[in-house]
């Protein structure tokens, strides 16, 4: 049966179009399923999850913790469960929602490991809840051969075509700025740290490829989706797709991110069911799924309303498609002070955080208050009650200038909240 | 068709091929090389000598006790452990693969663990060590049966005590120990043994390998062997059992011998046979960089040497010098020198972790 009609369809013109959604499920289903795997098989689960005592938890999410360390493989070889199950329209309904769940509550354990594809695969993970996108090429559509013929409505397409581009668009607005245009930062900072790199490793950090390179990436992640959405330019677009994400992993330690973004654009070339070509039956649902975007919109935007430059508060960073746009490195040395007996303690970071905890708390404002704030607590808990931190030694060079003082070393952390009050001044 | 290839070609070279007024390129492995054959390689060479040394020497004062043999079996010491300390800016690769660095130098050391094994009944030879954890044996231990009883009374111990027969057999098993591990250890540098130093260098993250450790080392002597003994994770409490080869007194020296291979790895030498670190941070445009971390290097050396002056270490802390407050505080300047600008300057990353980004 599911036979028949696959081939009935291969006769048309719109076979590739008519199963791009589902493609980009299967893809999709097998960058997670592999992603997962790939996280377990590193030691990751053990190293992010269980050794951690402490986790920097985001605003209003401190209930989200870790379990026991069983508890975390389990989770974890859950989520690969689902996602196998999503890559083979399996439970299709079912497993959504739960791969959804299960990885946005890792995500949300901890502000260390916060990446923008994590991001993005939360978002399409959420999408893909309300998208049948298990109608062709499936079990569920083996087992019920009308999902096959009912096909996916042109909204539904419409919606992950949006989140795609709404992710390229906000990278490519983010890149618009003086450090990325003008003084090719942090392009330079890469590109010279390929200078490994056979016969052309040498020359990827002189002046101009990292001006080129930096100019071409603003402008592939802030058009790229207009020439995937464009008919004559999708094929163009899609290999551009390739190309680009190609390059990126091959410059760049950054996992299954580009994986993720080529399965993404083949959701472009997809097209409705002649019989269900209406761009939006505006409902409940679908009215749910507009907020869905603007809230994403007011998020890549609300560092607007905070005060100082947001590359050096990181205030409204986070959610904000972001993606390498900085390069920071950092030093942080925190005092414990009691000023009944006047005692002083330098802490010792790594008694508290691990290693990749501790290098990315030194550049993040909002970690170190975390930070501060913990350790008092944990003074507080041995008995020195009116315990008093400060950030002795706080260093910040960013990208690629030289360092300079970060956070205000007068300042008695405890309690403090606002980023905004603890830091110094821009000093560039 | 050739012409405009000619012409392309010394486009790129005017473009790429040279830094600088007319000076040769000063890459990555060229530094590199220069760094594991000159730096690296040689200083494992050098503690393997200045071992076999401390063997012979051991070995002369077991078969003939006296206070001149001691000074010399203690001289060897100093050596080896000097050797040793240069060793610890680069101590990456076999030395953590082989776990070779706890056997060779744990510290702090366990005394009443070391005095255990004199009044024990175990059989001491070269089995035993392979048994042990790693604070009963190597450069710390031999250190204390060295030094810990001052010199006229460890002629005793190995004469006329009652255990004279187990410290010297102690003694003997832990110079050879000693001996073999840094044989093991050099051996997987070299080309003729496990060629690790070819494996390195190859290595894309050689260079951020190198500069981790550096960060790692410097750390390790503010925190650890600065700031331990002087209780600054302790609300103050001086603690004078921390500080590194207290028996011998030699925890400045210890920190002279890191400082000294820092120098080595920054100091520009402007000789294309010997490239250094500042060479490379030279053509990068980073000379003031590399200028101050050499004089962050410098102004800590001449501190030291002030205070080593009329105090050692160990005296230092017990009497509150604030000359070692002056100290401290350096090597925080040289840590955010090496930790945050370094990093940027040579494009490379601080991190002990592998995990994804963007």
């Amino acid at each position: 049966m599911i036979l028949t009609e696959i081939r009935s369809f291969i006769r048309q013109k719109s076979y590739l179009s008519y199963f791009a959604p589902a493609i980009f499920r299967i893809g999709f289903g097998l960058v997670m399923f592999f992603g997962v795997l790939r996280f377990m098989a590193k030691g990751w689960v053990t190293d992010f999850y269980v050794e951690p005592t402490f986790h920097f938890s985001f605003t209003g999410f401190s209930w989200v913790q870790p379990w026991p360390e069983w508890g975390m493989w389990v989770h974890f070889s859950l989520m690969a469960v689902a996602a196998f199950c999503i890559t083979i329209g399996f439970l299709y309904r079912l497993v959504t929602p739960v791969f959804f769940l299960l990885f946005t509550y890792i995500e949300l354990i901890d502000k260390t490991y916060y990446l923008n594809h994590y991001y993005a695969i939360s978002l399409i993970a959420f999408l893909l809840c309300f998208l049948p996108l298990n109608y062709a090429y499936s079990v569920d559509a083996y087992l019920n051969p009308t999902y096959l013929k009912k096909g996916l409505s042109n909204w539904a397409i419409r919606l992950i075509q949006i989140q795609i581009s709404l992710i390229y668009i906000g990278a490519g607005i983010a890149k618009w700025n003086y450090d990325w245009l003008v003084l090719a930062q942090p392009m330079t900072l890469w590109m010279k740290a390929n200078y490994g790199l056979p016969i052309i490793g040498p020359y990827l950090g002189i002046w101009p490829i990292p001006h080129i390179l930096s100019w071409c990436g603003m402008l592939y992640d802030t058009l790229i989706p207009f020439f995937l959405l464009f008919q004559p330019t999708r094929v163009f677009a899609f290999f551009a797709v390739i190309f680009f994400h190609g390059l990126t992993a091959l410059f760049f330690n950054i996992g299954i991110f580009p994986w993720v973004m080529i399965a993404g654009s083949i959701i472009f070339f997809s097209k409705a069911h002649p019989e269900e070509n209406q761009f939006f039956k505006f409902s409940f649902r679908e009215g749910g799924l507009v907020l869905f975007f603007i809230i994403q919109i007011v998020l890549v935007t609300r560092h607007w309303v905070y005060p100082g430059p947001f590359f050096w508060t990181e205030e409204g960073f986070r959610f904000s498609w972001n993606v390498m746009i900085i390069e920071k490195t950092g030093m942080l040395e925190l005092q414990a002070y009691d000023p009944v007996t006047q005692k002083r303690w330098d802490i010792e970071t790594l008694n508290y955080l691990t290693s990749i905890q501790a290098r990315q708390m030194v550049t993040q404002p909002d970690m170190i208050l975390q930070f501060a704030n913990f350790v008092a607590d944990d003074f507080k808990k041995r008995g020195v009650k009116h315990i008093q931190v400060f950030a002795k030694h706080s260093y910040v060079a960013l990208n690629g200038r030289s360092s300079k003082p970060y956070i205000r070393s007068d300042l008695n952390l405890v309690g403090k909240r606002r980023v905004s009050e603890c830091l110094l001044p821009y000093p560039y | 068709m050739k012409l405009k290839g000619l012409l392309l070609g010394v486009c790129l070279v005017t473009l790429f091929g040279c830094h600088g007024s007319g000076q040769q390129l000063v890459t990555q492995p060229l530094v590199l090389e220069s760094i594991t054959n000159q730096v690296i390689v040689a200083g494992l060479s050098e503690f393997y000598v200045e071992t076999e040394q401390l063997e012979i020497a051991v070995t002369a004062f077991i078969n003939s006790p006296n206070l001149t043999t001691l000074e010399t079996a203690q001289q060897a010491w100093f050596s080896t452990q000097y050797a040793w300390q240069k060793t610890e800016p680069y101590q990456f690769g076999p030395i953590e693969s082989l776990r070779l660095g706890s056997k060779i130098n744990y510290w702090p050391k366990n005394t009443s663990e070391i005095n255990a094994v004199i009044i024990g009944s175990d059989i001491l030879n070269e089995d035993y060590l392979g048994t042990v954890g790693a604070y009963k044996k190597g450069l710390p231990v031999i250190e204390f049966l060295l030094f810990a009883e001052g010199s006229n009374q460890t002629v005793t111990l190995f004469t006329t005590n009652s255990n004279a027969e187990r410290y010297k057999v102690y003694l003997e098993i832990l110079a050879d120990d000693l001996h073999s591990q840094a044989l093991r250890l050099y051996s997987e540098w070299q080309s003729s043994g496990g060629n690790y130093q070819t494996t390195y260098v190859q290595d894309s993250s050689a260079l951020e390998m190198l500069v981790n450790q550096i960060i790692s080392n410097v750390e390790t002597i503010k925190s650890k062997k600065l700031g331990k003994p002087m209780g600054k994770q302790n609300g103050g409490r001086i603690d004078i059992e921390m500080v590194e080869s207290s028996e011998s007194d030699n925890g400045f020296v210890n920190i002279q011998a890191n400082l000294e291979t820092l120098s080595q790895i920054f100091q520009a030498t402007n000789d294309p046979e010997r490239y250094r670190l500042g060479d490379y941070l030279y053509t990068q445009d980073y000379s003031t960089l590399q200028n101050n971390i050499i004089t962050q290097i410098t102004l800590i050396q001449t501190q030291i040497s002030r205070i080593r002056e009329n105090k050692s270490l160990k005296e230092a802390i017990q009497s509150e010098d604030t000359r070692l407050e002056t100290l401290y505080e350096q090597f925080t300047e040289l840590i955010r020198l090496l930790k945050v600008d370094l990093p940027t300057a040579i494009n490379t990353t601080v991190h002990f972790n592998d995990t994804d980004g963007d």
